[in-house]
């Protein structure tokens, strides 16, 4: 699959690339829970159209479809579960940090320039669309594992872990032209699952510790 | 309407210059429009101030003032005599002349209504304006500080602030746009950025996006400072006039709007959409009115997206100014990034 890309669809792809890259600074950046879950359906809404951008480049017809349920179970059902479970914690709804915000934010730029500085190295030129998709996607994997680790919230875990998700799915976008359809409605419904598992461990840990900040989550009970 | 007010007034100036003759060239043309250049920045700067609260107005279901309400606010306050602390130096009196002159010498030296630099254009390139601007700010803030009133220390001490954390994302900014256009002089930047290479590429909008919020926090407009509060605890820009009354307050305020209006036509004459200029070798007094028109026309525009986020958001704490500057920051990181990621391998 190393045939030429026409340079509109390279183009396209880098415009997709800041905004995927753009969303994810939007949530280093928030503070509020709700700020959270937009940017993420945000971001999803820009993978579906990385998605169906590649798709009609490459004429594949699975990448539609990975894009039409990408919208639906992302940017609906999961935001949906979300932002649901986040109005009923009504204790608390402004995330924690163990690093602030503008030091959040230049992190992130050091993480996104090791992503673009080390990402060439990975593959060998012209299997792909180009590099910048994938430079993105591995800056994705790596924000989303920063913004796990440095916030305390339950829930911003939650949508640390879906960014690393769409990093992943990216990658696979611009490495392989996607992965086959099953294999993606695998993975959808297996986070979608996820989700909602997480959603209800997180409300009972509310209820328990009468908080969502993990922070609090320190003695071991028998 | 407004706009046809001003362009009449100028086309009567541009009438008298270019009288009898198609196009405007040689030395007398060039000194007529140098000084057409900069008598656009002067009388069109107040406009924007009264644009923006009339929007602003009817956003809120109010008549507003009229958009002339600057005009007519300055030359009231042109025709009042001033109270001066007995303690005040030099420094008080000079600073409204640096803030009225320094926005002037910045606009000689940008593309304000044509393509191609004018004599004086050469005096310096995007880092003197920048500093040449930042000059009239530091004179503003040793002024407020001259006469020892508490509001105009805290004021500058703020402002310092505000602009201590701006001055890494402009220098960002500029440096990206050296490294994009391998030039620093506006007229050469202008045509490089709206080439087919550059005018949908990410780096170009990235630092599009940077230098407005910079725009914003340097002018005191909402997510930074709220240029209509009347509460001192809380203002950056206004408390450092506070002191000032009369002619001298007049020349402050009228400074610091062309030095609003000079910022905006970087952001757009230089940085994103030069379109609408007067060509070389073909100005006519029919292209200078297109100019101003166009120019007017973009500045509308973008009064609209200031009105759109003042009236979405509220003025943020002091503490959150870092997070708003440092978005900035990470957007011209941004566009480096983008520059050599997609440049990677072009000349």
């Amino acid at each position: 699959m190393s045939s030429a890309v026409p340079p509109v669809a390279s183009q396209i792809l880098q415009i997709l690339g800041a905004l995927l890259l753009l969303t994810a600074f939007a949530t280093i950046a928030s503070r509020h829970l709700v700020e959270y879950i937009r940017a993420f359906a945000a971001q999803s809404l820009v993978l579906a159209a990385v998605a169906a951008t590649v798709g009609y480049f490459v004429h594949s017809v699975d990448l539609y479809a990975v894009a039409i349920l990408t919208v639906l179970v992302k940017t609906g059902l999961i935001t949906y579960i979300l932002s649901n479970v986040s109005r009923r914690l009504h204790v608390q709804r402004e995330v924690g940090f163990y690093l602030n915000v503008p030091a959040s934010l230049l992190a992130g730029v050091l993480l996104t320039l090791l992503a673009f500085f080390t990402s060439p190295a990975v593959v060998s030129p012209g299997t792909f669309l180009n590099e910048p998709p994938l430079a993105v996607s591995v800056a994705l994997v790596l924000i989303g594992l920063f913004i796990m680790s440095t916030r305390r919230h339950a829930i911003a875990q939650v949508l640390g872990l879906l960014t690393i998700e769409n990093g992943l799915f990216s990658g696979a976008i611009a490495i392989a032209y996607g992965m086959p359809l099953i294999v993606e409605l695998g993975i959808l419904f297996d986070i979608f699952v996820a989700v909602l598992v997480m959603g209800l461990l997180v409300m009972l840990i509310q209820r328990e510790v009468v908080s969502a900040d993990t922070a609090e989550l320190r003695r071991l009970r028998g | 309407m407004s706009q046809c007010a001003v362009v009449q007034r100028v086309a009567v100036v541009v009438g008298v210059n270019g009288l009898g003759q198609s196009e405007v060239s040689g030395m007398l043309g060039q000194i007529c429009l140098q000084t057409l250049q900069v008598l656009v920045v002067v009388l069109c700067a107040p406009l924007l101030k009264g644009v923006i609260n009339r929007l602003k107005a009817i956003v809120q279901s109010r008549r507003g003032p009229s958009v002339f309400q600057p005009y007519y606010d300055l030359w009231k306050l042109l025709h009042k005599g001033s109270v001066v602390s007995e303690h005040a130096s030099w420094i008080y009196h000079a600073a409204p002349i640096f803030t009225f002159v320094t926005p002037l010498a910045v606009a000689t030296l940008i593309p304000v209504l044509t393509a191609y630099p004018l004599p004086y254009a050469f005096m310096g390139d995007m880092l003197a304006g920048g500093f040449i601007l930042s000059l009239g700010g530091f004179f503003t803030s040793l002024a407020a500080m001259d006469t020892a009133s508490s509001f105009g220390g805290m004021g500058s001490s703020r402002a310092r602030t505000v602009s201590l954390l701006a001055e890494p994302v402009v220098i960002l900014v500029l440096f990206t746009v050296a490294l994009v256009a391998q030039a620093t002089i506006p007229f050469v930047v202008n045509q490089t950025l709206v080439s087919d290479r550059f005018l949908f590429n990410p780096v170009h909008w990235l630092l599009v996006a940077a230098l407005f919020m910079v725009i914003l926090a340097e002018s005191g407009r909402i997510p930074v400072d709220n240029p209509s509060s009347t509460f001192e605890l809380s203002m950056i820009e206004n408390s450092r006039t506070i002191e000032y009354s009369g002619q001298e307050l007049a020349l402050m305020e009228w400074g610091s709007s062309m030095k609003t209006f000079v910022l905006l036509t970087i952001l757009l004459n230089v940085l994103s959409g030069p379109w609408g200029l007067s060509p070389e070798g073909a100005t006519t007094p029919i292209t200078l009115i297109i100019s101003i028109v166009a120019l007017l026309g973009k500045m509308m525009l973008v009064c609209g997206v200031i009105v759109i986020i003042e009236s979405c958001v509220a003025k943020w704490r002091f503490f959150r100014i870092p997070d708003f500057l440092g978005a900035a920051f990470v957007l011209s990181t941004l566009a480096v990034v983008a520059f050599y990621l997609t440049e990677k391998g072009g000349p």
